[in-house]
């Protein structure tokens, strides 16, 4: 079975590695809402540290790009359109449409800022264990009423685990129905039916057996805290985040 | 693993009855007592019972009528008791293992039971360890070969210190290597001083190890005894006689 993707987590020895996990995750959401409010010239020093970033990750650009290719055709499709639907000078035009200049420049704004949030996000998720990810984002959690941290933690570990169990039993249900020819049905909704009802009960069925499987290694509304520790690196790496984004709000 | 008292057998049960509705299977009537230590096979057709059973003991169900009594206690008393003394592991070892990456879901347990980060990591290393794993700490559980995932559930009963260990058809959808990885590590394990208590429908690949041999039929306790007396009557109730054992020959162990 092949690896899922470039953007898993590999160990390497690289200070975004050896940062704590809560101070990454507090980064990323710094400033992606920075780069949201920020204007091209704002963008400049957070693409710097993500380009550093994304450099301590080892994922070539070139993997990077085939990994991320329908987000990049995405973005693509997103700034064509905004070329084309926003008002002003024209560049090109062709038949009743124009691509404009402003559009253009919107597009590419818009656009650059998307790519700069992916490149942070997948930083993070190539630099940092998924558990350290889910004790951070239970960590953050710990204010807000209803399910305990630790559940929504629980939650989101058993979300990352299962997505590839998921989409595994969903190629061999595609497979066994395409061994009974499933492809002379003409009616698609017929198709849809007879993929989606084994899958959705495979799911259920393997949904089940994990709680009791959870159940039976006793899982309850307590368990071993993450050890978090703070060093100077830390500090020092919320400071120029700080910085940063200040900067990127400001001019 | 917490002191021992001797005075008890580890796992008892008297008049344990349980029904699934609509179905009416289930258990019927079983008393048995398994002392410390003893390598214990259950065999039986499909829907005998067995898995029923080994859920009783780790306190995942709870009795329609009679008792399961572990090292003395009622499961039912103290059922965290019973999970955190009997490890169980499923058929389905997919649908067992929760965790990321392969150290993460060794340390499920062991969080759970809320110790210390130290004793958590000492338990995920020596687990790993025993389990041949170490290498794999970082691999995601589904990049594992069937064989390894198997060892995984194994392991992350392991870590939390149970003094018996419940292995529900553990051979199941393995290949040959990989029935002997997980024999030898079942076998190593009654070598640590634990009791085992192994449910198979296929008893050429373990009887060779075991000490006891119950047979469940229908729900109900259908023979029970030394290997050697019980194994003759296995056909009776659906079991497939070993080959060497047909051949008039003592069954030897699949590790030689």
């Amino acid at each position: 079975m092949a690896e899922l993707s470039a953007f898993g987590f590999r160990q390497r020895l690289t200070v975004l590695h050896a940062l704590d996990a809560r101070v990454k995750l507090a980064a990323l959401m710094a400033l992606s809402t920075a780069a949201l409010a920020a204007g091209p010239t704002g963008l400049v020093p957070a693409t710097v540290l993500a380009a550093g970033a994304f450099y301590q990750t080892g994922v070539t650009p070139l993997r990077a790009a085939a990994e991320m290719r329908y987000f990049l055709l995405l973005l693509a499709m997103v700034w064509l359109a905004r070329g084309l639907s926003s008002p002003g000078d024209p560049l090109i035009t062709w038949g009743g449409f124009a691509v404009t200049h402003q559009g253009l420049a919107a597009g590419g704004l818009l656009c650059w800022r998307w790519l700069l949030i992916a490149l942070l996000g997948l930083s993070l998720c190539a630099t940092t264990r998924s558990a350290h990810i889910r004790a951070a984002v239970a960590w953050f959690l710990r204010p807000l009423p209803g399910p305990t941290a630790h559940q929504v933690g629980t939650m989101i570990g058993l979300l990352l685990r299962f997505i590839p169990v998921i989409l595994t039993q969903a190629k061999e249900t595609t497979d066994a129905l395409r061994a009974r020819a499933i492809k002379n049905r003409r009616n698609p909704l017929r198709r849809l039916r007879y993929m989606t009802l084994p899958l959705l009960r495979r799911t259920f069925l393997t949904a089940d057996r994990l709680a009791l499987a959870m159940a039976a290694r006793s899982f309850g509304d307590r368990r071993t805290p993450h050890p978090w520790q703070m060093n100077y690196r830390d500090w020092a790496a919320l400071i120029t985040v700080g910085t940063v984004c200040a900067v990127m709000i400001s001019v | 693993m917490p002191p021992h008292d001797h005075h008890h057998p580890i796992l008892a049960t008297q008049g344990l009855s349980h029904r699934f509705k609509p179905s009416g299977r289930g258990l019927h009537d079983i008393t048995l007592s398994i002392p410390r230590g003893q390598f214990v096979v259950l065999a039986g057709p499909n829907g005998s019972g067995k898995s029923t059973l080994l859920r009783h003991f780790n306190g995942l169900l709870t009795p329609r009528a009679g008792t399961v009594w572990l090292d003395g206690v009622p499961v039912a008393a103290d059922p965290a008791r019973a999970r955190r003394m009997v490890g169980l592991v499923f058929q389905d070892a997919e649908s067992q293992i929760v965790g990321e990456t392969v150290r993460d879901d060794i340390a499920f347990g062991p969080e759970n039971l809320c110790w210390s980060c130290d004793a958590v990591d000492a338990a995920v290393r020596a687990a790993m360890d025993q389990l041949g794993l170490t290498h794999l700490a970082d691999e995601s559980p589904h990049l594992l070969s069937g064989g390894e995932r198997r060892r995984l559930a194994i392991a992350g009963v392991l870590a939390m210190g149970p003094e018996v260990v419940m292995l529900d058809e553990p051979f199941a959808n393995l290949d040959y290597p990989g029935i002997r990885e997980v024999l030898r590590q079942v076998v190593a394990m009654h070598g640590q001083g634990r009791t085992i208590l192994l449910a198979a429908h296929d008893l050429e690949k373990v009887v060779g190890h075991a000490q006891r041999l119950i047979i469940m039929d229908k729900g109900r306790i259908a023979a029970d005894g030394p290997v050697v007396d019980v194994l003759p009557l296995v056909e009776q109730y659906d079991v497939r006689l070993p080959c060497q054992a047909r051949l008039g020959m003592s069954v030897t162990s699949w590790l030689n």
